[in-house]
Protein backbone atom coordinates (compact mmCIF):
# COMPACT_ATOMS: atom_id res chain seq x y z
CA UNK A 1 0.00 0.00 0.00
CA UNK A 2 1.69 3.26 -1.06
CA UNK A 3 1.80 6.50 1.33
CA UNK A 4 -1.06 8.48 -0.73
CA UNK A 5 -3.73 5.30 -0.49
CA UNK A 6 -2.92 4.97 3.07
CA UNK A 7 -3.24 8.77 3.80
CA UNK A 8 -6.61 9.00 1.82
CA UNK A 9 -8.01 5.79 4.06
CA UNK A 10 -6.64 7.17 6.89
CA UNK A 11 -8.71 10.13 6.47
CA UNK A 12 -11.96 8.30 5.13
CA UNK A 13 -11.50 5.99 8.01
CA UNK A 14 -11.20 9.32 10.36
CA UNK A 15 -14.39 10.80 8.82
CA UNK A 16 -16.19 8.37 9.36
CA UNK A 17 -15.83 8.17 12.65
CA UNK A 18 -15.79 11.18 13.53
CA UNK A 19 -19.66 11.51 12.64
CA UNK A 20 -21.83 11.02 15.43
CA UNK A 21 -24.57 8.83 13.12
CA UNK A 22 -21.31 6.72 13.12
CA UNK A 23 -20.09 6.69 16.01
CA UNK A 24 -23.34 5.90 17.68
CA UNK A 25 -23.88 3.11 15.46
CA UNK A 26 -20.80 1.72 15.41
CA UNK A 27 -19.42 1.93 18.65
CA UNK A 28 -22.06 -0.45 20.37
CA UNK A 29 -20.81 -3.45 18.74
CA UNK A 30 -17.26 -2.31 20.50
CA UNK A 31 -18.54 -1.39 23.53
CA UNK A 32 -19.99 -4.49 24.49
CA UNK A 33 -16.68 -6.35 23.09
CA UNK A 34 -14.72 -4.16 25.27
CA UNK A 35 -17.09 -4.30 28.61
CA UNK A 36 -17.24 -8.28 28.46
CA UNK A 37 -13.65 -8.72 28.24
CA UNK A 38 -12.54 -6.18 30.22
CA UNK A 39 -14.76 -7.41 33.20
CA UNK A 40 -13.28 -11.37 32.44
CA UNK A 41 -9.75 -10.02 32.44
CA UNK A 42 -10.48 -7.81 35.80
CA UNK A 43 -11.89 -10.70 37.58
CA UNK A 44 -9.45 -13.58 36.36
CA UNK A 45 -6.18 -10.99 37.40
CA UNK A 46 -7.79 -9.81 40.95
CA UNK A 47 -8.81 -13.83 41.60
CA UNK A 48 -5.14 -14.81 40.46
CA UNK A 49 -3.39 -11.81 42.50
CA UNK A 50 -5.91 -12.35 45.85
CA UNK A 51 -5.56 -16.28 45.82
CA UNK A 52 -2.96 -17.93 43.84
CA UNK A 53 -0.08 -15.38 43.34
CA UNK A 54 2.71 -16.18 46.08
CA UNK A 55 3.23 -13.34 48.63
CA UNK A 56 6.14 -10.84 47.85
CA UNK A 57 9.65 -11.60 49.53
CA UNK A 58 9.90 -8.29 50.99
CA UNK A 59 6.40 -6.79 51.46
CA UNK A 60 4.62 -9.97 52.22
CA UNK A 61 0.78 -10.41 51.24
CA UNK A 62 0.13 -6.28 51.55
CA UNK A 63 1.88 -6.05 47.77
CA UNK A 64 -1.34 -7.82 46.33
CA UNK A 65 -2.65 -4.56 46.27
CA UNK A 66 -0.69 -4.28 43.00
CA UNK A 67 -3.65 -5.77 41.33
CA UNK A 68 -5.37 -2.62 41.51
CA UNK A 69 -3.38 -0.11 42.28
CA UNK A 70 -1.19 -0.08 38.76
CA UNK A 71 -3.64 -0.84 36.50
CA UNK A 72 -5.89 2.21 37.42
CA UNK A 73 -2.94 4.15 37.98
CA UNK A 74 -1.82 3.31 34.22
CA UNK A 75 -5.30 3.80 32.62
CA UNK A 76 -5.63 7.16 34.74
CA UNK A 77 -2.09 8.31 32.80
CA UNK A 78 -3.59 6.99 29.14
CA UNK A 79 -6.82 8.87 29.67
CA UNK A 80 -6.17 12.06 30.60
CA UNK A 81 -3.06 12.23 27.49
CA UNK A 82 -6.07 11.10 25.19
CA UNK A 83 -8.22 13.45 27.16
CA UNK A 84 -5.33 16.07 26.16
CA UNK A 85 -5.44 14.90 22.35
CA UNK A 86 -9.17 14.73 22.10
CA UNK A 87 -9.35 18.61 23.62
CA UNK A 88 -6.79 19.89 21.12
CA UNK A 89 -8.62 18.20 18.17
CA UNK A 90 -11.51 20.35 19.17
CA UNK A 91 -9.51 23.39 19.57
CA UNK A 92 -8.19 22.90 16.47
CA UNK A 93 -10.63 21.47 14.41
CA UNK A 94 -14.00 22.01 16.25
CA UNK A 95 -14.89 18.30 15.79
CA UNK A 96 -17.88 17.78 18.56
CA UNK A 97 -16.85 14.23 18.73
CA UNK A 98 -13.70 15.01 20.44
CA UNK A 99 -15.07 17.62 23.04
CA UNK A 100 -17.97 14.41 23.63
CA UNK A 101 -15.09 12.01 23.82
CA UNK A 102 -12.48 14.40 26.17
CA UNK A 103 -15.79 15.31 28.61
CA UNK A 104 -16.24 11.43 28.89
CA UNK A 105 -12.78 10.60 29.63
CA UNK A 106 -12.61 13.28 32.36
CA UNK A 107 -15.21 11.37 34.63
CA UNK A 108 -13.78 7.90 33.86
CA UNK A 109 -10.39 9.28 34.32
CA UNK A 110 -10.85 10.94 37.36
CA UNK A 111 -12.36 8.21 38.78
CA UNK A 112 -9.19 6.03 38.43
CA UNK A 113 -6.98 8.39 39.87
CA UNK A 114 -9.08 8.45 42.94
CA UNK A 115 -8.98 4.78 43.25
CA UNK A 116 -5.71 4.71 42.22
CA UNK A 117 -4.83 7.73 44.94
CA UNK A 118 -6.78 5.75 47.90
CA UNK A 119 -5.52 1.85 46.73
CA UNK A 120 -1.58 3.59 47.05
CA UNK A 121 -2.42 5.37 50.05
CA UNK A 122 -3.43 2.09 52.10
CA UNK A 123 -0.34 0.28 50.47
CA UNK A 124 1.76 3.10 51.61
CA UNK A 125 0.37 2.54 55.81
CA UNK A 126 1.76 -1.08 55.73
CA UNK A 127 4.90 -0.19 53.43
CA UNK A 128 6.43 2.89 54.27
CA UNK A 129 4.33 2.88 57.47
CA UNK A 130 2.20 6.40 56.73
CA UNK A 131 -0.89 6.86 54.55
CA UNK A 132 0.70 10.14 52.93
CA UNK A 133 3.81 11.62 52.14
CA UNK A 134 4.49 15.27 50.00
CA UNK A 135 7.28 13.65 48.10
CA UNK A 136 7.01 13.75 43.86
CA UNK A 137 5.13 11.09 42.56
CA UNK A 138 1.99 11.56 45.28
CA UNK A 139 1.83 14.85 45.00
CA UNK A 140 1.82 15.06 41.32
CA UNK A 141 -0.89 12.21 41.07
CA UNK A 142 -2.72 14.55 43.30
CA UNK A 143 -2.33 17.32 40.82
CA UNK A 144 -3.85 15.11 38.10
CA UNK A 145 -6.61 14.53 40.13
CA UNK A 146 -7.22 18.35 40.73
CA UNK A 147 -6.67 19.33 36.58
CA UNK A 148 -9.57 16.30 35.97
CA UNK A 149 -11.63 17.84 38.45
CA UNK A 150 -11.30 21.18 37.72
CA UNK A 151 -12.26 20.04 34.08
CA UNK A 152 -15.34 18.55 34.93
CA UNK A 153 -16.27 21.29 37.25
CA UNK A 154 -15.64 23.86 34.83
CA UNK A 155 -17.72 21.64 31.98
CA UNK A 156 -20.65 21.25 34.80
CA UNK A 157 -21.72 25.15 34.57
CA UNK A 158 -22.89 25.40 31.66
CA UNK A 159 -22.29 21.84 29.57
CA UNK A 160 -23.65 23.79 26.31
CA UNK A 161 -21.80 26.49 25.80
CA UNK A 162 -18.52 26.80 23.47
CA UNK A 163 -17.16 29.43 25.14
CA UNK A 164 -16.94 26.88 28.58
CA UNK A 165 -16.28 23.88 26.02
CA UNK A 166 -12.91 25.37 24.58
CA UNK A 167 -11.86 26.61 28.44
CA UNK A 168 -12.00 22.95 29.58
CA UNK A 169 -10.12 21.61 26.42
CA UNK A 170 -7.45 24.53 26.99
CA UNK A 171 -6.91 24.02 30.59
CA UNK A 172 -6.96 19.79 29.57
CA UNK A 173 -4.50 20.50 27.29
CA UNK A 174 -1.98 22.81 29.35
CA UNK A 175 -2.75 19.91 32.23
CA UNK A 176 -0.38 17.34 29.67
CA UNK A 177 2.56 19.15 31.24
CA UNK A 178 2.15 17.47 34.62
CA UNK A 179 2.61 13.92 32.65
CA UNK A 180 5.78 13.94 32.62
CA UNK A 181 6.22 15.03 35.55
CA UNK A 182 4.43 12.00 36.95
CA UNK A 183 6.20 9.38 34.87
CA UNK A 184 9.72 10.48 35.50
CA UNK A 185 9.17 11.40 39.10
CA UNK A 186 10.47 8.71 41.07
CA UNK A 187 13.78 9.06 38.73
CA UNK A 188 13.89 13.35 38.86
CA UNK A 189 13.48 13.12 42.40
CA UNK A 190 14.43 11.20 45.51
CA UNK A 191 11.15 9.34 46.16
CA UNK A 192 9.72 7.11 48.65
CA UNK A 193 7.39 5.76 45.95
CA UNK A 194 9.45 2.70 44.23
CA UNK A 195 10.93 3.14 40.64
CA UNK A 196 8.60 2.00 37.86
CA UNK A 197 7.25 -1.86 37.98
CA UNK A 198 7.42 -2.78 34.59
CA UNK A 199 9.26 -0.76 31.86
CA UNK A 200 8.99 -1.68 28.46
CA UNK A 201 12.94 -1.18 27.70
CA UNK A 202 13.61 -4.03 30.68
CA UNK A 203 13.09 -7.06 31.76
CA UNK A 204 10.27 -7.04 34.27
CA UNK A 205 11.84 -7.80 37.75
CA UNK A 206 8.84 -9.74 39.00
CA UNK A 207 8.22 -13.25 39.28
CA UNK A 208 6.34 -14.52 36.28
CA UNK A 209 3.33 -15.71 38.32
CA UNK A 210 3.27 -12.18 39.62
CA UNK A 211 3.88 -10.62 36.74
CA UNK A 212 0.92 -12.23 34.46
CA UNK A 213 -2.03 -11.25 36.54
CA UNK A 214 -0.45 -7.49 36.77
CA UNK A 215 -0.42 -7.58 32.71
CA UNK A 216 -4.16 -9.36 32.72
CA UNK A 217 -5.31 -6.47 35.48
CA UNK A 218 -3.57 -3.65 33.11
CA UNK A 219 -5.43 -4.55 29.87
CA UNK A 220 -8.89 -5.67 31.64
CA UNK A 221 -8.99 -1.95 33.49
CA UNK A 222 -7.96 -0.28 29.93
CA UNK A 223 -10.80 -2.11 28.23
CA UNK A 224 -13.19 -2.37 31.21
CA UNK A 225 -12.30 1.71 31.14
CA UNK A 226 -12.91 1.83 27.67
CA UNK A 227 -16.25 0.32 27.59
CA UNK A 228 -17.26 3.06 29.95
CA UNK A 229 -16.04 6.14 27.77
CA UNK A 230 -17.51 4.78 24.49
CA UNK A 231 -20.65 4.51 27.21
CA UNK A 232 -20.53 8.45 28.00
CA UNK A 233 -19.42 9.27 24.92
CA UNK A 234 -22.13 7.52 23.36
CA UNK A 235 -25.02 9.16 26.14
CA UNK A 236 -22.99 12.91 25.25
CA UNK A 237 -23.64 12.03 21.34
CA UNK A 238 -27.34 11.32 21.95
CA UNK A 239 -27.91 14.26 24.53
CA UNK A 240 -26.17 16.64 21.79
CA UNK A 241 -28.64 15.38 18.57
CA UNK A 242 -31.60 14.73 19.94
CA UNK A 243 -32.86 17.03 17.14
CA UNK A 244 -31.33 15.38 14.44
CA UNK A 245 -33.21 13.18 11.95
CA UNK A 246 -31.27 10.03 12.40
CA UNK A 247 -31.86 9.87 16.12
CA UNK A 248 -35.44 9.75 15.15
CA UNK A 249 -35.40 7.37 12.06
CA UNK A 250 -33.22 5.07 14.58
CA UNK A 251 -36.07 5.38 17.20
CA UNK A 252 -38.76 4.73 14.41
CA UNK A 253 -36.80 1.67 13.29
CA UNK A 254 -36.12 0.26 16.93
CA UNK A 255 -32.56 0.88 16.60
CA UNK A 256 -31.53 3.25 19.24
CA UNK B 1 -10.35 -19.22 56.16
CA UNK B 2 -9.61 -16.30 58.76
CA UNK B 3 -6.39 -16.99 57.99
CA UNK B 4 -7.02 -16.19 54.26
CA UNK B 5 -9.12 -13.48 55.08
CA UNK B 6 -6.15 -11.81 57.85
CA UNK B 7 -3.10 -12.47 54.83
CA UNK B 8 -0.90 -12.27 57.81
CA UNK B 9 -2.17 -9.21 59.02
CA UNK B 10 -2.19 -7.63 56.06
CA UNK B 11 -5.98 -8.63 55.81
CA UNK B 12 -7.28 -4.62 56.63
CA UNK B 13 -5.18 -2.70 53.88
CA UNK B 14 -5.78 -5.11 50.94
CA UNK B 15 -9.54 -5.77 52.09
CA UNK B 16 -10.06 -2.39 51.87
CA UNK B 17 -7.92 -1.53 48.80
CA UNK B 18 -10.42 -3.74 46.92
CA UNK B 19 -13.77 -2.59 48.76
CA UNK B 20 -13.35 0.72 47.93
CA UNK B 21 -12.34 0.39 44.31
CA UNK B 22 -14.55 -2.26 43.57
CA UNK B 23 -17.22 0.04 44.83
CA UNK B 24 -16.31 3.04 43.13
CA UNK B 25 -15.93 1.55 39.42
CA UNK B 26 -19.25 -0.49 40.17
CA UNK B 27 -20.61 2.90 41.04
CA UNK B 28 -19.08 4.86 37.97
CA UNK B 29 -20.26 1.95 35.82
CA UNK B 30 -24.53 1.99 37.20
CA UNK B 31 -23.92 5.76 37.01
CA UNK B 32 -22.91 5.70 32.96
CA UNK B 33 -25.54 3.22 32.06
CA UNK B 34 -28.73 4.26 33.72
CA UNK B 35 -27.79 8.06 32.63
CA UNK B 36 -27.69 6.72 28.79
CA UNK B 37 -30.87 4.54 29.35
CA UNK B 38 -32.88 7.42 30.97
CA UNK B 39 -31.61 9.43 27.96
CA UNK B 40 -33.00 6.52 26.02
CA UNK B 41 -35.78 6.83 27.53
CA UNK B 42 -36.54 10.13 27.29
CA UNK B 43 -36.06 10.24 23.28
CA UNK B 44 -37.91 7.12 22.33
CA UNK B 45 -41.51 8.06 24.68
CA UNK B 46 -40.82 12.16 22.76
CA UNK B 47 -40.30 10.47 19.45
CA UNK B 48 -43.35 7.82 19.89
CA UNK B 49 -45.68 10.60 21.51
CA UNK B 50 -44.94 13.00 18.50
CA UNK B 51 -44.71 15.65 20.96
CA UNK B 52 -42.76 17.27 18.14
CA UNK B 53 -39.18 17.90 18.08
CA UNK B 54 -37.54 17.41 20.97
CA UNK B 55 -35.95 20.10 23.09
Amino acid sequence: MNQATFSSRFKRWFHQWGSPESFFVKSRFWEIIFGLFGAALLLMSWTWGLFFAPPDYLQGDSFRIIYIHVPTASAALTFYFLMGISSAIFLIWRMKLADHAAASLCIVGGTLTTISLITGSIWGKPTWGTYWQWDARLTSMLILLLLFLGVAMIRQVQSNSDRIRTVACFIAVIGMINLPIIKYSVEWWNTLHQPATLSLSEKPKMHISMLIPLLMGITGMYFFSGYLVIRQTRYHVLKSCRRQGWVKRLVKNGAL
Amino acid sequence: MNEFLAMNGHGIYIWTAYGIGFCMLLSLTIWVNTQFKLEKKRIIRLVENDVGEPE
